[in-house]
């Protein structure tokens, strides 16, 4: 074979190589524009959900992702006015990703399942609004409610905090709110990100975790010995219960109501393969903890959100232990199905009932009988 | 091991890469290797039953040939002894693993249906991977030798590398020994074409199985476990489950195939456009061919084939679809869909006369209408079968058929949209490539690598982004 002959097979290869990477490009952004109605040219990418601005890190208003949509005001859910219209209860659920909603599809994150639930009981009266962002912690709570949601006068606050901020190797702070903005190149291949999800649905589950569990021991090895937290974190679940107040404090100046549901994870005792695999892959976000420990802040977490129920007389939706610990209700470690986020639902809705029941301006407009705004 | 897994993604290029360095024995020695590592992934526990099977074929295929060699007094008796002991070694393992405990049942159905109560033993075992497959295989290496249609080999571990050569080892194609051992015991030649053929055979078997097959399944599994499905949506998931079967199966074949392919290594087509077929004989000549090849050579034609009569010839023609539909699985749902099968090939039998002599539909319709109309009306008829095949038992089939004939329920249109996502794809590009190349490779080549590129493209896509995770292979229970 001559020389030009091997030079232009060689161009010949690498220009089919780089058509078949140019059609799975174009596959993967027609498959978005079918699917998602997705842009076919601008950049489409979760990191354009959110946004940090003088309120902190919050939905990006008009934003869109795949399922998530988010309204004009930076909420999962309808639209609503700024005005509360008289004959109405506005109800915000507000947390971090387990509220905002991963794996449930559309319309049945638990924001939307209560939204039903308490219309089904009070048609009309309820705008329910997912007011959660992924990665928000109590102290963004109560800067972005005060901030923001409070504009809105809701008259209730549904409030799932997670804890598993505590146990970062950096506790939130009361000051730093914001965060920086992911910068964005001006293209993107979509292909990249969805060609990591699908390496990582077909690597075997056994090889993932024995990779991750490899990197905790390195990064555990490489540590001081008292590093590792063998019980849960004392200091850091006394900051957790100080937030926690802090946030109740806000709602309740601003006139609201406030609900506070136990978080829970989904690692049952029989510790089944899903349960290791979770299991890694929360231990994997949080190398200071043992399994133990990680497993015993969920419970100490839980413990001081009933104590912070009686001492402040805020009402507790204990989902924590009412919820199956199986893959039916969880998604992962501790983000709900479409089954787990409807027992959250009914939890904060018997919360809620109890509210309105007991307050009687608001069962006056509960039960009103006037045209309520249908959602 | 599953094609469509990570480990076999890590395990081929390691296999093929080796095979191709090493010299041509050693080639052989590292198959044999490799394809006890491909089956001892799923459960190490059954090699011995694999190697049980090689040595005494081994064995019995060297005695029965000494007997034919030195032609001795008694020698026939001997060699009907030898070949017995290889058909109750591997009928025995097939029986006992997959058989014992359907039969032990079924007795015991009998026996309190006339009054005497039974509590059979039952046995606590699981059904090893390709049992079906590499028994029939082995036995049919014996048989062939006894009727001295080849000779054996005295290479032990080639013949073990031809019983357990894991492209085909767990769901086929079930090759004879006068094929695929002469392929293992010669050298093979890399060859750039046949490689690529490999690897397009591989990239079609993985669309079919990992994005039609798996794709399908949740939408007929639906149906089938569903308490009162209506008559529309069980035949509706009976053209479904027609499809993912046929892509399933011949999806790994195709795997297989290509497999065998890249590593010089030619098996045999076992599926052929079956729901093209315009009759029940056609369906089989297109349907795993390596099963019905088989059933006709060891089986119909020593019951006596067509040679005593007509009665007997359908007689020999519903014994071997029987068996035929026992051989997919210990149940009576499967007898009963190889009754099926076998109804309709004696049907076809009985009237094609008839049809050959008149011939007012040939007067009235072009031909290509009658063609369309038989291939719908046979598709039909298979998804009947098919419908008993997938049944959970036989008071769910009776339920199922009361829904169908009963038009119960309501019937939404939405429903066939999984058919037509998942299927169309693939049913266009089957009858492109038809008609360009008649599925010769020669052919296909020959279109531009260019046009090539963007379809492969489009198969990767919705082969890594549309398709379900990891499922095992239909066939592999059987």
């Amino acid at each position: 074979m001559d020389f030009a002959k091997i030079i232009k097979t060689i161009i010949k290869y690498i220009g089919m190589g780089l058509l078949f990477l140019f059609i799975l490009e174009i596959a993967s952004r027609t498959d978005d524009y079918v699917k998602w109605d997705a842009p076919f040219w601008s950049n489409y990418s979760n990191d354009n959900l959110s946004v940090s601005d003088e309120y902190g890190w919050h939905n990006r208003p008009n934003a869109t992702f795949q399922k998530w949509v988010i309204n004009s005001h930076g909420f999962r859910g309808p639209e609503i006015t700024f005005e509360k219209p008289d004959s109405i209860i506005r109800v915000f659920c507000t947390g971090a990703s387990a509220t905002f909603g991963l794996y449930e599809s559309k319309d049945k994150d638990y924001p939307s399942q209560l939204r039903k639930m308490l219309n089904k009981k009070y048609p009309g009266r309820f705008e329910v609004l997912n007011a959660a962002c992924p990665g928000m912690s109590p102290p963004r709570i109560g800067h972005y409610y005060s901030g923001w949601l409070s504009k809105f006068s809701p008259d209730i606050i549904a409030y799932n905090p997670a804890s598993d901020f505590y146990t970062n190797p950096y506790p939130p702070s009361d000051t730093n709110i914001t965060r920086t903005q992911p910068s964005q190149p001006p293209l993107t291949f979509r292909l990249t990100s969805k060609a990591k999800i699908a390496f990582k649905g077909f690597l075997p589950r056994s090889w993932q975790m024995t990779y991750k569990r490899w990197q905790i021991a390195n990064i555990v090895d490489s540590q001081e010995d008292d590093w590792l937290w063998e019980t849960p974190p004392l200091d850091r679940m006394e900051l957790y219960r100080k937030h926690i107040i802090g946030v109740i404090d806000t709602v309740r100046a601003q006139g609201s109501k406030i609900i506070i549901g136990t978080k829970t994870n989904s690692i049952s005792s029989e510790m089944n393969d899903f349960d290791k695999y979770n299991l890694t892959n929360w231990r994997h976000l949080h190398v200071r903890c043992t399994d133990i420990s990680l497993l015993q802040t969920d419970i100490v977490a839980r413990k001081i959100i009933l104590e912070i129920g009686k001492e402040y007389n805020v009402p507790i939706a204990d989902i924590a232990p009412n919820i199956p610990k199986t893959h039916e209700y969880f998604g992962d470690h501790h983000h709900f199905t479409d089954k787990g986020a409807k027992i959250v639902a009914k939890f904060m809705f018997e919360q809620i009932v109890k509210i309105i029941e007991n307050d009687s301006l608001l069962y006056s407009r509960a039960i009103n009988s006037g045209e309520g705004k249908k959602q | 091991m599953l094609f469509n897994s990570f480990a076999f993604a890590i395990f081929f290029p390691i296999v093929l890469l080796l095979y191709w360095i090493l010299p041509f024995r050693a080639q052989n020695l590292m198959l044999l290797v490799a394809s006890y590592v491909f089956y001892g992934y799923w459960d190490w526990r059954f090699l011995a039953l694999i190697a049980l099977s090689t040595i005494v074929d081994y064995i019995t295929g060297l005695k029965i040939q000494n007997e034919n060699d030195i032609l001795s007094d008694g020698f026939e008796k001997r060699k009907k002894i030898w070949l017995t002991v290889s058909m109750v070694t591997n009928l025995g393992i097939l029986g006992f693993f997959k058989y014992y405990n359907f039969f032990a049942d079924s007795f015991a159905d009998v026996a309190s249906s006339i009054g005497v109560a039974i509590d059979p033993m039952y046995l606590n075992i699981i059904l090893p991977v390709g049992i079906s497959f590499y028994t029939f295989q082995t036995m049919s290496y014996t048989i062939d030798i006894y009727r001295g249609k080849m000779k054996p080999t005295n290479r032990f571990f080639d013949f073990a590398l031809y019983v357990a050569f894991f492209p085909q080892l767990v769901a086929g194609p079930i090759e004879r020994a006068k094929d695929l051992l002469p392929r293992l015991l010669n050298k093979r030649k890399f060859s750039k074409s046949q490689f690529y053929e490999g690897l397009h055979l591989i990239l079609l078997g993985l669309f079919k199985k990992v994005f039609v097959a798996d794709n399908l399944a949740p939408f007929i599994d639906k149906v089938f476990r569903a308490s009162d499905p209506s008559g529309f949506e069980i035949w509706v998931a009976g053209w479904g489950f027609a499809i993912q079967v046929y892509c399933d199966f011949s999806g790994y074949s195709d795997i297989a195939r290509g497999c065998a392919k890249c590593m010089g290594i030619e098996l045999m087509i076992n599926f052929n456009h079956p729901y093209i077929a315009t009759n029940p004989v056609e369906r089989w000549q297109r349907w795993h061919i390596s099963l019905s090849s088989w059933l006709r050579d060891y089986l119909y034609i020593p019951l006596g084939g067509s040679r005593g009569g007509e009665r007997k010839t359908l007689r020999n023609l519903w014994i071997t679809m029987l068996l035929g539909g026992l051989w997919h699985g210990a149940a009576w749902n499967f007898v009963l869909w190889g009754a099926w099968e076998g109804v309709m090939l004696i049907t076809h039998r009985m009237c094609k006369p008839f049809w050959d002599a008149h011939t007012f539909m040939q007067k009235i319709f072009p031909p290509l209408v009658r063609r369309l109309f038989k291939i719908f009306l046979m598709f039909n008829l298979i998804t009947v079968g098919l419908i008993i095949f997938r049944t959970r038992s036989i008071p769910h089939l009776w339920q199922l058929w009361g829904n169908v004939f009963t038009f119960k329920g309501t019937a939404d249109p939405l429903i066939l949209m999984p058919l037509v996502w998942y299927a169309l794809p693939l049913a266009v590009y089957e009858f492109i490539q038809y008609q360009i190349s008649r599925d010769n490779w020669s052919e296909i080549e020959k279109v531009s690598g260019w046009f090539r590129t963007v379809v492969y493209a489009v198969f990767v896509y919705l082969i890594a982004f549309h398709g379900a995770s990891a499922q095992s292979f239909i066939y592999f229970q059987f």
